[in-house]
Parts: structure tokens; C-alpha cells; sequence
């Protein structure tokens, strides 16, 4: 079964001069299926990934997400989706710098409103655990390394159980210690509960143990 | 005119002392809503300082799935909040300055300071005062819930 399916994604930037960012990105991500994106800086990969994730619209072509049609759907409705079904990790990792980390990863729960504040504050706690920072919960988030921040943002991409995850250049600050622990992490949650997983990276070996690499060169995939 | 006498309403008789009464209310009028707009503007300029400061942060809470209105609440929420501070800021200084005044001797016919705790003008100011803030607050609020967060991230 297809999560996510692009066909014939196009996107051009008009300024300063017209450039064909996207040349007709067609491809499918499967349930459970880890895929890696690599390629060249300026190939297009983050751009990609700003559509996939629902929040660029300005594009020609289709989206589908969970079998249903994205393109086209009104803003409301696209931060719906992204609240309820994609957890997305930037490539600067970004924080609510005042909040605590277990706050930041609380945040799209509570606007969710599933579970009760209570429920939520445990799950992020075992988020934490699970990316090994349980010690630094109640810092501050613009208290924290880098690395430690990019794996905050990792844990909220994953509190609400997302159907999809996409990440850019997730490990790109971290050490090959926690390159291994955001890997296994990643590699367990495709296993364990059929989460799949885009991630951009430039780790060759990161990419060489996912399940599928994609290429992009110049806006296409090869 | 076969008396030599005229007749004439107290209106008439004391048309100067109306004219100031009229300029008095005027004068009184303005003041109060220069004050009142000299205030939204404080508002407004406060939210919109915040709004552009925490624009990156705006951008995440949208990129998670915050929609427009949930920003805007925020927003409001908080230039609510400054504008009900101010509202009871004000109405207690109202207040003291009310029983402070009503000491006054001034003399005359008057005598004391002819002024006195008028519920109505407390509502008035409160309902104006909130009215004024919650469109001081609205147009920054809908500015950040325009924040297209593709184009913070870029930077
Ligand atoms: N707002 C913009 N206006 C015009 N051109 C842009 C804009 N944003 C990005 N580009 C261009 O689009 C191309 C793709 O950028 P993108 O950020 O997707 O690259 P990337 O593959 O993610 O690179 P990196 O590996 O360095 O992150 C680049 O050539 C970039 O200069
Ligand atoms: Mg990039």
C-alpha cells in the first residue's frame, strides 16, 4: 500500500530569474519502507520535501498522502493533515527556543487534542527516553547542543503517531553514536509499526542501510 | 415691542454659558478618544513588534499543524489580555482620581468638584476600551496568521 504517492510534481521559482526547481517528480513511498534521499546542494531535495510535507502548494502536479488526493485542498485542511498524519523534521532544527524540550515535542499533541495533557506529557517523556535525553526534558530548548536539539525535533515528529515521516538531513549535526541511535529509531518504527520514513541525507552509509535510495539531480530523480 | 420688556427662556438668557457647557463636552470628548485611539496604537504597535519578533516561531507552530484561527486566538489572547489590564489599570485610577476630585473645593455656586462615580461612564469606557483592543489586536493577529512558513524556513 502506497503512503504517499507524487505524480508528475513540477515547481519553478520566478525570482530572481525563472528556474525549474522540480521536473516531473513522479514516485511512491510504501507502508513501512525506509527511503533515502540524496543528491547534490541545490538538487531540489528540501524543496521536495517542503511539498511532500503539505506546507508548499505552489506547484503543478498531484499529491496523494494516505490515498487521498492533497493537491488542491484548502490551508486549513493541509495543517490538518500535517497535524494528524506527517511528522516533519527540518534541516535546521527547528524549536521554540523558550519552551522546554518536553513542551516542544508536547506542542502538536495538544493541538491535536487526542489525549489529555497528562497522557501527553508521558508519551513525550517516553519520546525523550527513546532518543536518550530523558535528562534534559525540562531545559529550556534554546539551552540545548545541536545535536540534542535535532533529536527534540525528531521526538516531536513522532509524538502523534504520524503516518509518514519526513526528515532533512536528520543527522546531519550528530555524531556517529547518535547517527546510530536516530537510525535504529528510524529503522524500528518502520519495522515495528509500518511508519515509513523519507529522509534527505549526505551519510552514505546512512543511506546505503536504508531500504531505497532515491537520487535527485537538478530537480529530477535518477 | 409695547412693554419695553422681553421675554426669553433660560436657554436664551444664558446662551454663553451653554456654548461652554457645548465646548466643554467636545473638548472632553476628543481628549478621551485620542487617548482611547493613542492607546490601540500602543497595542498594535506591541503586537506587531511581537508578531515580526517570533515570526520563525509562528512558522514551526504552523508547520505542525496550527491553523490560521489557532494563531489568530493566540494572538488575540494576548492583546485581550494587555487591553483588560489596562481596563482595570484605568478604572481603579478612576476611581481614586473620583474620590480625590470630589474634595476639590472649587467655590462658588458649584462649591465641590460637581463630579461623582457614574456607573454608566465605567461600562462605557470598559466597552470601548475592549473594542478598541480587540482591533488593535486583530490586524497584527491576522498578519501572523498569514506567516507562510516555507518562506521562514528558506531564509
Ligand atoms: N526561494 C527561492 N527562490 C529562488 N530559488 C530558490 C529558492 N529556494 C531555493 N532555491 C533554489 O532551488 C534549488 C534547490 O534548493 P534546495 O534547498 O531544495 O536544495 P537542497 O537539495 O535541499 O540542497 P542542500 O543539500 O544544500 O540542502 C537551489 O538551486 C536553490 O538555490
Ligand atoms: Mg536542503
Amino acid at each position: 500500500m502506497n503512503i504517499l504517492e507524487t505524480r508528475n510534481i513540477s515547481k519553478y521559482f520566478h525570482d530572481p530569474v525563472e528556474f525549474q526547481v522540480l521536473k516531473d517528480i513522479s514516485f511512491a513511498v510504501r507502508k513501512g519502507e525506509f527511503l533515502s534521499m540524496v543528491g547534490k546542494s541545490g538538487s531540489g531535495k528540501s524543496t521536495l520535501l517542503y511539498i511532500l510535507s503539505t506546507m508548499d502548494t505552489e506547484y503543478s502536479g498531484q499529491l496523494k498522502v494516505d490515498g487521498q488526493t492533497v493537491t488542491g485542498q484548502t490551508n486549513d485542511q493541509l495543517a490538518e493533515m500535517r497535524n494528524n498524519k506527517i511528522g516533519f523534521v527540518f534541516q535546521f532544527h527547528y524549536l521554540l527556543p523558550e519552551f522546554s524540550c518536553l513542551k516542544n515535542i508536547m506542542l502538536p499533541a495538544l493541538k491535536l487534542g487526542k489525549y489529555t495533557a497528562q497522557e501527553i506529557e508521558s508519551r513525550a517523556y517516553d519520546k525523550l527516553k527513546l532518543l536518550g535525553l530523558e535528562d534534559q526534558a525540562l531545559k529550556p530548548a534554546s539551552k540545548l547542543s545541536g545535536g540534542q536539539q535535532q533529536r527534540v525535533a525528531i521526538a516531536r515528529a513522532l509524538i502523534n503517531d504520524p503516518h509518514i515521516i519526513m526528515c532533512d538531513e536528520p543527522t546531519g549535526n550528530l555524531d556517529s553514536k547518535n547517527t546510530a541511535i536516530v537510525f535504529d529509531t528510524f529503522k524500528d518504527l518502520t519495522r515495528s509499526f509500518g511508519q515509513p520514513i523519507i529522509a534527505v541525507t549526505h551519510d552514505e552509509e546512512f543511506a546505503r542501510n536504508s531500504d531505497r535510495i532515491i537520487e535527485m539531480r537538478d530537480g529530477e530523480i535518477v | 415691542m409695547l412693554t419695553g420688556y422681553k421675554s426669553e427662556g433660560w436657554r436664551e438668557a444664558n446662551e454663553t454659558i451653554m456654548a461652554a457647557f457645548r465646548m466643554r463636552r467636545i473638548i472632553i470628548t476628543l481628549v478621551s478618544n485620542t487617548l482611547l485611539i493613542v492607546a490601540g496604537f500602543g497595542i498594535y504597535n506591541i503586537l506587531n513588534m511581537t508578531v515580526s519578533q517570533k515570526i520563525n516561531d509562528i512558522a514551526i507552530l504552523k508547520a505542525m499543524g496550527f491553523k490560521g484561527k489557532d494563531v489568530i486566538r493566540i494572538f488575540l489572547t494576548q492583546a485581550l489580555s494587555i487591553g483588560v489590564m489596562g481596563v482595570i489599570g484605568g478604572m481603579i485610577m478612576a476611581a481614586v482620581l473620583v474620590t480625590l476630585l470630589k474634595k476639590v473645593y472649587i467655590g462658588g455656586d458649584i462649591g465641590f468638584f460637581p463630579i461623582d462615580y457614574e456607573l454608566t461612564k465605567f461600562i462605557q469606557g470598559t466597552v470601548v476600551g475592549m473594542i478598541i483592543t480587540f482591533f488593535a489586536g486583530y490586524l497584527p493577529a491576522r498578519k501572523a496568521a498569514q506567516v507562510d512558513p516555507v518562506s521562514i524556513f528558506r531564509k
